[in-house]
């Protein structure tokens, strides 16, 4: 699979699903490729904005890998 | 309590009908967003003065302005959607002419996409709807159009061939070429050193000519 093919993947899977073996070749091609990895990383950010507009969250916490342990800003003396 | 509540809700959505500046800027962003759907100008500003509208009348406890914009963005995209099923429109369709790679299907060494350097810098959403909103007004109409009918009206791809009247094939070189055009577009606008000065030039150019996409 080459970089355009990949691409063209990485944003076809935001649509519908993929079958099986274009998944595994596209996380294959991911895996080796740097590019492409920013592609699919830029462009499941833009379709995660904008959901994240529509729900009103106005604070940049893209991430919530951090499980429900304490708030880091919280105020103990 | 109840009646305090209403009290509380009440002068809080008059505090941002008061505030012309606030109002205006929302008021000039939705009927951009709607221009990507429906070309027609007065149209797409009545449907933001009823959007606007409905929002008024359905008070409710607004928690800061991302609450109320969201609350009117939500009125506005069904309004957008009711007429979008109203009246389909097919937009013209592309060919997947990929100027981002050579023949070997690599990336082009001035295409290749580069990270976004969002995360703790904080580029807060607002900053980033705005530009999202300048590079969409940069793509040609018909990938604008579906790229918002899937991202923010949230059809799916099946549903978006039938409104526009078009292939699923068609449906995604469409969509790739708008997600590959807003990614550069993203990329650019945010790897400036002074991302701020950007920030501020752009919006300024953006507010003076809103719409300029004949291409
Ligand atoms: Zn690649």
């Amino acid at each position: 699979m080459n970089c355009q093919k990949a691409s063209e993947l990485a944003s076809r899977q935001y649509d519908q699903p993929l079958s099986l073996s274009k998944k595994i070749s596209l996380k294959f091609h991911l895996l080796i490729c740097k590019h492409c990895r920013n592609f699919n990383k830029n462009i499941e950010q833009l379709s995660h904005s904008m959901q994240s507009f529509l729900r009103g969250d106005d604070n940049k916490d893209q991430k919530t890998d951090t499980s429900d342990s304490d708030d880091s800003d919280s105020q103990l003396k | 309590m109840q009646s305090n509540a209403l009290l509380h809700a009440e002068s809080s959505v008059t505090q941002h009908f008061n505030d012309v500046g606030f109002m205006s800027q929302l008021r000039e962003q939705m009927i951009r967003f709607t221009q990507t759907q429906l070309r027609d100008a007065e149209i797409a500003e009545d449907i933001v003065q009823e959007a606007l509208l409905g929002a008024v009348k359905n008070l409710k406890a607004f928690a800061g302005r991302a609450a109320f914009r969201s609350w009117v963005f939500a009125i506005l995209k069904n309004k957008m959607l009711d007429h979008i099923r109203k009246q389909g429109r097919a937009p013209a369709t592309h060919s997947i002419d990929a100027e981002e790679f050579n023949e070997k299907g690599h990336w082009q060494q001035e295409a290749k996409p580069m990270p976004w350097q969002c995360p703790e810098a904080g580029l807060k959403q607002e900053q980033f709807m705005v530009i999202l909103e300048l590079c969409l007004n940069k793509l040609p109409g018909s990938q604008a159009q579906v790229f918002m009918m899937r991202e923010f009206l949230g059809l799916s791809s099946d549903e978006i061939c039938t409104e526009v009247e078009i292939t699923e094939s068609n449906l995604h070189v469409l969509l790739y070429r708008a997600r590959m055009g807003l990614q550069k577009c993203m990329a650019n606008n945010w790897l400036h050193d002074d991302r701020q000065a950007t920030l501020q030039k752009s919006i300024k150019k953006n507010l003076t000519h809103t719409s300029q996409k004949n291409r």
